[in-house]
C-alpha cells in the first residue's frame, strides 16, 4: 500500500508486538472492517520500543501486545509508559496462556480488552469504534 | 540392604545437585536420603535412615518418625507405579522447612520394589494450556447438544448473537408446521436445516424436493403430481415441499406453485431456501400501484408477492460464516465429532494452530466450504489430532489480502493524491539538490518558475493546500 496516496487524517495505526505473527495475521484479517467507514487501518508489527516512540505522535491509535508469562511484568511497564506517552491510544491486550491470577496482575493498568483467540477481535468493533468516535473530529 | 553405599557415585552427583531425593526401601524404611534432605529439613537427614516411611502406619510421638511419615508416598503408589504429592514435613527445631512437591516412583516389582522420592519444581500437574482450549470447545459443544438436543444441527453451533437467533428460528420452525422461507448465501448448508425442521415439525410427512431454477410450470405440476394426487384424493393428507432456490425459479413457476398452495391450503406447506438477499416482508404494499409495475417490482426481489405471502409465516435467515468468525472454532467441532462418530478417521480434535487458520480464512462458499475442509482434513490426518498441514491449501495458505485490497477507496481522492506525490517527488528532488531549484527544476524537467509556483501551492497557509487537505 502507498500511504502516501491515502489521506495521513483517516489513516489510523494498529500497532502489534508480539512474538511470531499471530495476531499481525488476524489483525490484518479483521482489523480493517473494525474501524469506522472513514478511517484506515495501518496495520505494523513493532517492537516494543518502537511502538513507545512511535505513540509520541499523539495520534489516536491501537496497541495490540500480546502477553507471555515470561515477559508479563516488562508489558506492565509497557503498558504504563504507553499509556503516560499517549492516552488517546486504546490498548488491547492478547493473553497467551496467562491464569486467572496473571491476568489479575494487568487489571490495574489502562487495559481496555483481553483477547485469547483471533476469533474474538470482531467484538471489540463496537469499542473500537467509539474510541475513534472519541478522538476523531471533522471527518466528512 | 546397606544404607547409601550401594549406589556411591550416583549417591555423589545426588549430593552435588542439592536435589532432595529419597528411597524407601520394601519394607517401608528410609534407606537414603540426600545431601540437599538436610538442607530442605534444616538437620542431618542421616537421622531419618531406617525409619519407617509409611503412609497411615502407627509411630511413635518422636518428631524424626513424624518428619519420616511425612515423607511417606500416598497409597495409591503401589496400584499406579506413580503418584505425586505436595509435602510440608513438619519442623524439627526452629526451622520450617517449605512446601514441595514431590514425586515417587515405583522402582521393581512385589516384594522387592523401591521407592524413590524426588522433590522439587514441577509444572506437570498443570494441563497443557493447548489441551485446555480443546476441553473448553468439547464443553462447550457438549452443552450446546445438552440444552439442543433435537434441534442439533452443526451449522446452528456457537455462542455468537447470530447463532443464537439462528437457534431460536429454527427451534420455531420446528415447533410447528408452517410454511418457512430461510435466507442465506450459496452453501449456507440451507437445505439440512429444511429437512431437519420437517423431521421434527411433521415426523412421517410426505416430502417432494423441487429444484427451483430448473422448474418451468409444467415440470413443477409433473414435480409435485403425486402430492397432487394423494392431497386431491386423501383430505387428511399433507405434503411438504422442499423447494431449494425458490428465489431462482422461473416467475411462471412460482405463480404455479403459488396457485397449488393456494388450492390445498395448509395440506401442501411450503419450505424454500432462498439467496442471501431477505425480503422486507414487513415493507408497505402499495394499493394503488399498477398491476405491470408491482410486477416488476417482483422481479426485482426475485419472488412473486403471492409467494412472499406463504413464506413470510416465518422467515430464518443464516448469515454468512464470515460474520460468524467466533463460532467458527465450535462448528467445526461439532462437523468433526460428526465425522469421527461415523468413524472417518482417527482425527478427535483441531489444534489452536490449525483452528486459527480456519477463523482466518474468509469462507467465500460458507459452511459447505468447511465442511469439505473437515472432510479432507479428517481424510488427511493420520493421528487423533487435526493440524494446519492437513487442512486444504487453500486454507492453510491463505494470508489476508494485502491493506491495499481492503482499503476503503473512497478515503483516497484523486487531486490529493496526486498533489501529495507531486509535493513529495518535488520535496525529495530539491533536498537531492542540495536545496538549489534551478537544479530541482531541471531534473523534474519542469521550469524554475513552475517548480516555485508548485511549491507555493503547497506552502502551509495557501488557499490551494487547505483545499488538497
Amino acid at each position: 500500500m502507498n500511504w502516501s496516496l491515502v489521506d495521513p487524517g483517516v489513516i489510523r495505526a494498529w500497532l502489534i508486538c508480539e512474538t511470531g505473527s499471530r495476531w499481525l495475521t488476524a489483525v490484518r484479517r479483521f482489523g480493517p472492517d473494525m474501524v469506522p467507514e472513514e478511517l484506515v487501518a495501518k496495520v505494523e508489527s513493532a517492537s516494543r520500543d518502537e511502538i513507545l516512540a512511535n505513540l509520541t505522535f499523539s495520534e489516536p491509535s491501537i496497541v495490540l501486545w500480546e502477553v507471555r508469562r515470561n515477559s508479563l511484568a516488562a508489558h506492565c511497564d509497557s503498558l504504563a509508559r504507553s499509556s503516560a506517552i499517549n492516552p488517546k491510544a486504546l490498548q488491547i491486550i492478547a493473553c497467551h496462556h496467562l491464569t486467572h491470577r496473571e491476568k489479575a496482575c494487568l487489571a490495574p493498568f489502562p487495559v481496555a480488552a483481553m483477547v485469547q483467540h483471533p476469533e474474538e477481535l470482531p467484538r471489540l468493533t463496537r469499542m473500537i469504534h467509539l474510541h475513534f468516535a472519541r478522538w476523531t473530529q471533522f471527518i466528512d | 540392604m546397606v544404607s547409601g553405599t550401594g549406589i556411591r557415585p550416583f549417591a555423589r552427583l545426588l549430593d552435588k545437585s542439592k536435589a532432595s531425593v529419597w528411597v524407601i526401601s520394601p519394607g517401608g524404611k528410609l534407606i537414603y536420603l540426600s545431601l540437599g534432605c538436610s538442607q530442605w529439613l534444616g538437620f542431618d537427614s542421616a537421622l531419618l535412615l531406617d525409619r519407617r516411611s509409611v503412609a497411615g502406619a502407627a509411630i511413635s510421638d518422636e518428631k524424626l518418625d513424624l518428619i519420616a511419615a511425612a515423607l511417606a508416598p500416598p497409597a495409591e503408589l503401589m496400584r499406579r507405579g506413580t503418584a505425586s504429592l505436595k509435602i510440608t514435613p513438619p519442623a524439627l527445631e526452629r526451622h520450617r522447612p517449605e512446601a514441595r512437591e514431590v514425586r515417587f516412583l515405583k522402582v521393581g516389582n512385589g516384594n522387592t520394589a523401591l521407592i524413590l522420592a524426588i522433590a522439587g519444581d514441577f509444572d506437570d500437574r498443570l494441563p497443557d494450556p493447548e489441551l485446555k482450549d480443546a476441553v473448553a470447545i468439547r464443553q462447550q459443544l457438549d452443552s450446546w447438544r445438552r440444552q439442543h438436543a433435537a434441534t442439533a444441527i452443526n451449522i446452528a453451533a456457537g455462542t455468537s448473537t447470530q447463532a443464537v437467533r439462528l437457534r431460536r428460528r429454527i427451534h420455531v420452525a420446528a415447533s410447528t408446521r408452517t410454511d418457512v422461507g430461510l435466507f442465506g448465501p450459496p452453501g449456507s448448508g440451507g437445505e439440512s436445516i429444511l429437512m431437519r425442521i420437517h423431521e421434527l415439525s411433521a415426523p412421517g410427512e410426505n416430502l417432494i424436493n423441487v429444484d427451483g431454477p430448473l422448474m418451468d410450470s409444467d415440470l413443477l405440476d409433473a414435480t409435485l403430481m403425486p402430492a397432487r394426487h394423494q392431497l386431491a384424493e386423501n383430505k387428511d393428507a399433507r405434503v411438504t415441499a422442499l423447494v431449494r432456490g425458490l428465489d431462482e425459479m422461473p416467475f411462471e413457476a412460482q405463480q404455479r406453485l403459488a396457485s397449488l398452495l393456494d388450492t390445498f391450503s395448509g395440506r401442501l406447506r411450503l419450505l424454500a431456501s432462498c439467496g442471501a438477499q431477505l425480503i422486507e416482508l414487513n415493507a408497505p404494499t402499495d394499493d394503488v400501484i399498477s398491476d405491470s409495475l408491482s410486477f416488476e417490482n417482483d422481479r426485482a426481489s426475485g419472488l412473486c408477492s403471492q409467494l412472499i405471502d406463504v413464506i413470510s409465516s416465518l422467515t430464518i435467515v443464516n448469515p454468512p460464516l464470515a460474520l460468524r468468525v467466533e463460532d467458527i472454532p465450535l462448528i467445526a467441532t461439532a462437523m468433526l465429532d460428526t465425522r469421527h462418530a461415523a468413524g472417518e478417521g482417527p482425527a478427535e480434535r483441531i489444534n489452536r494452530a490449525a483452528l486459527d487458520a480456519l477463523v482466518i480464512y474468509p469462507w467465500p462458499h460458507n459452511y459447505k466450504e468447511l465442511e469439505d475442509a473437515i472432510r479432507h482434513s479428517t481424510r488427511t490426518a493420520t493421528g487423533s489430532v487435526i493440524a494446519c498441514e492437513h487442512l486444504p491449501l487453500a486454507i492453510r495458505s491463505y494470508q489476508p489480502g494485502s491493506v491495499s485490497k481492503r482499503a476503503k477507496q473512497s478515503k483516497i481522492s484523486l487531486d490529493d493524491a496526486i498533489q501529495r506525490y507531486e509535493l513529495r517527488l518535488i520535496n525529495e528532488t530539491l533536498e537531492s539538490a542540495d536545496g538549489n531549484r534551478a537544479e530541482a527544476a531541471r531534473r523534474l524537467g519542469i521550469s524554475r518558475a513552475r517548480l516555485i509556483r508548485r511549491l507555493d501551492d503547497h506552502s502551509p497557509g495557501t488557499s490551494s493546500s487547505k483545499e488538497a487537505r
